[in-house]
């Protein structure tokens, strides 16, 4: 599995993760050796097999789509790292 | 006391030869004691006694302290999931199994320490610091559930709440000599306990005994609102029809050559001496070959890291979580300076893994694949099942490791292959206690049992537990 730089700084960007120079080297080199061990499960046919994604058996008891206020807003708003008023206050990214 | 059964001192708080204060008062003192060797305590409830009013409470745990991992969410009560990310985050709400536990009487003494954001296998991932084993604290009590392991088998509380997501719960109760219980997924609710791997999460139980993970269980299990993976099932009353008569139980067991990695001859030893306890008990025994042994590590970490890339997207650093004091130039940049700094590395390296599997070019030719082999996987053991009540197996190949030493990822990954099957299937396991290494390491074994089958595993493990006379033992100088 060829896992170049230009790969990498793509995972970077989607993963929302800055990666020190030595850090690119670590992971390089762990994704190449790890994926390079699970990609053994190329060797099994799954054609026309479903996919799992959970193990329990659908229909799951969904409730009722309909919305509710949470309780207590105040308290929610004491977890935001910054915060002014009622409003979760973050730092200016434009401009 | 501190190293009574759970069901032990339920007997002594009715009878009233000790009081919740008294009992309470003495764990506090462990912890005090021991918690600063030991790091399995990141937050200590001392004020808990305050907002009880014990006359009212009917409930069968009234009085009894219980630890709880800190990836479960608990109102007014730090909850980090061993992460920088959390450092400071106190829920605005319960975990609803934490809930029922309180209902029912308990009180939440303290949060456990865990690899951060329940990624690990050895207790060295938090960002609080490693946790020790008090068999012995320069080894490993495993993980990632390793500060509830820890504290129990300190004798720092008589029972906690874990996690367990390819093994959690398992492999601290192994290497911790203590009894631990994954139930089937769907059994208990998951609401309010913090995400890993959400097809593949479920919480359960540290105990002493057999009978004190049912007792648990009984309180937490059932449908709630709050998690549409939670099943609606009746009450199933595990402690009440706990029966140590296993005559006919078939039990399928493999045998330990092809696995990767060697498997130690204390752990060899361990199951021959459960398989002849289960031969003299009468059980069918029948040795089989383990269905796609090989491909289960790739799979699961296939499956887990891409569903942690997709849970961990929401750590921002906007409305809770760790804000970054640097001036980023865009909105990308702030995002990535708040993650960053919070997470550490195996969380991260995790989340790249899981990202290059969800990723376009890739989704197909690995998060999609591990998903059809998965349902090959299932397949495989519903013909096993057919034949069987219970798998007994190791749950890894050697006791606790040492602490400190540099392993290469994968490696540790592979330490995995014995537990991760349970979580792809959803089945319920358990890790019983069995007997000691040279080095006096706890040694344990696992069974595992068919989807919502507990009470099959549940009979299984107290026969075993009746016959090898376990949890009598206590470690030095705890």
């Amino acid at each position: 599995m060829e896992i170049n730089d230009k790969l990498l700084k793509k995972l970077s960007q989607l993963s929302a993760l800055h990666l020190s120079d030595s850090e690119k080297i670590e992971i390089k080199e762990y994704l190449k050796k790890t994926l390079s061990h699970f990609k053994k499960i190329e060797k099994i046919d799954t054609k026309d097999i479903p996919p799992l994604v959970s193990p329990l058996q659908p229909p799951l008891a969904v409730r009722a789509d309909q919305p509710a206020a949470f309780p207590d807003k105040n308290r929610l708003l004491q977890s935001a790292p910054k915060k002014q008023g009622s409003l979760v206050k973050v730092p200016p990214t434009v401009g | 006391m501190d190293f009574f059964s759970l069901c032990e001192i339920q007997k002594y708080l009715r009878k009233k030869k000790i009081s919740p204060k008294e009992l309470f008062d003495l764990y506090l003192e462990k912890i005090k004691q021991h918690n600063p060797e030991l790091n399995a305590f990141l937050a200590v409830n001392e004020t808990v006694l305050e907002d009880i009013n014990f006359e009212s409470s009917s409930g069968p745990l009234k009085g009894i302290p219980l630890g709880i991992k800190d990836v479960f969410c608990t109102k007014n009560l730090k909850s980090t999931a061993g992460s920088r990310a959390l450092e400071s985050y106190v829920p605005p709400y319960t975990a609803t199994v934490v809930q029922r536990l309180e209902q029912a009487g308990a009180l939440i003494i303290g949060k456990c320490n865990n690899d951060e954001f329940a990624m690990g296998s050895n207790g060295e991932n938090s960002y609080f610091g490693s946790v020790k084993n008090p068999w012995n604290i320069k080894h490993s009590a495993g993980g990632s559930s390793s500060g509830s392991a820890s504290a129990v088998a300190g004798g720092l509380c008589p029972a906690a709440l874990g996690t367990d997501t390819g093994g959690s719960i398992r492999l601290p109760a192994h290497y911790c000599h203590l009894v631990g219980i994954k139930p089937t997924y769907g059994r208990l609710s998951r609401y309010g306990m913090i995400a890993y791997a959400s097809s593949l999460d479920q919480a359960g139980t540290f105990s002493r005994t057999v009978e004190d993970g049912a007792l648990l269980l009984d309180v937490m299990s059932g449908f709630d609102p709050m998690d549409s993976t939670t099943v609606k099932k009746p009450a199933p009353y595990f402690q009440k029809n706990l029966n140590s008569q296993i005559k006919n139980k078939k039990v399928i067991y493999f045998d330990l050559e092809g696995f990767e990695g060697s498997v130690d001859p204390s752990v060899q030893k361990a199951q021959s001496q459960c398989l002849s306890l289960l031969k003299d008990r009468d059980c069918e025994l029948k040795e089989t070959k383990w269905p796609f042994l090989e491909y289960g590590i790739s799979v699961y970490y296939l499956i887990s890291t891409s569903e942690a890339s997709s849970n961990l997207a929401r750590y921002d650093g906007v409305r809770y979580g760790h804000q970054s004091q640097k001036r980023a130039k865009d909105l990308q940049e702030f995002y990535a300076f708040n993650r960053s700094e919070a997470f550490g590395p195996e969380v991260r390296r995790r989340i790249m893994m899981g990202t290059f599997c969800l990723s376009t070019g890739y989704y197909e030719e690995y998060f999609h694949k591990a998903c059809q082999l998965r349902h090959l996987i299932q397949q495989a053991f519903d013909e096993l099942w057919a034949n069987a009540d219970v798998i007994l197996c190791p749950v890894a190949g050697t006791p606790a490791p040492p602490l400190g030493v540099k392993q290469d990822p994968l490696q540790i990954y592979l330490n995995d292959q014995f537990t991760v099957f349970a979580n792809l299937l959803g089945a319920p396991a358990l890790s019983l206690p069995v007997s000691f290494s040279e080095d006096q390491l706890p040694v344990g074994i696992q069974l595992i049992g068919k989807a919502f089958g507990e009470q099959d595993i549940l009979d299984t493990a107290l026969a075993l537990e009746e016959d090898l006379k376990i949890n009598q033992q206590r470690p030095h100088g705890f």
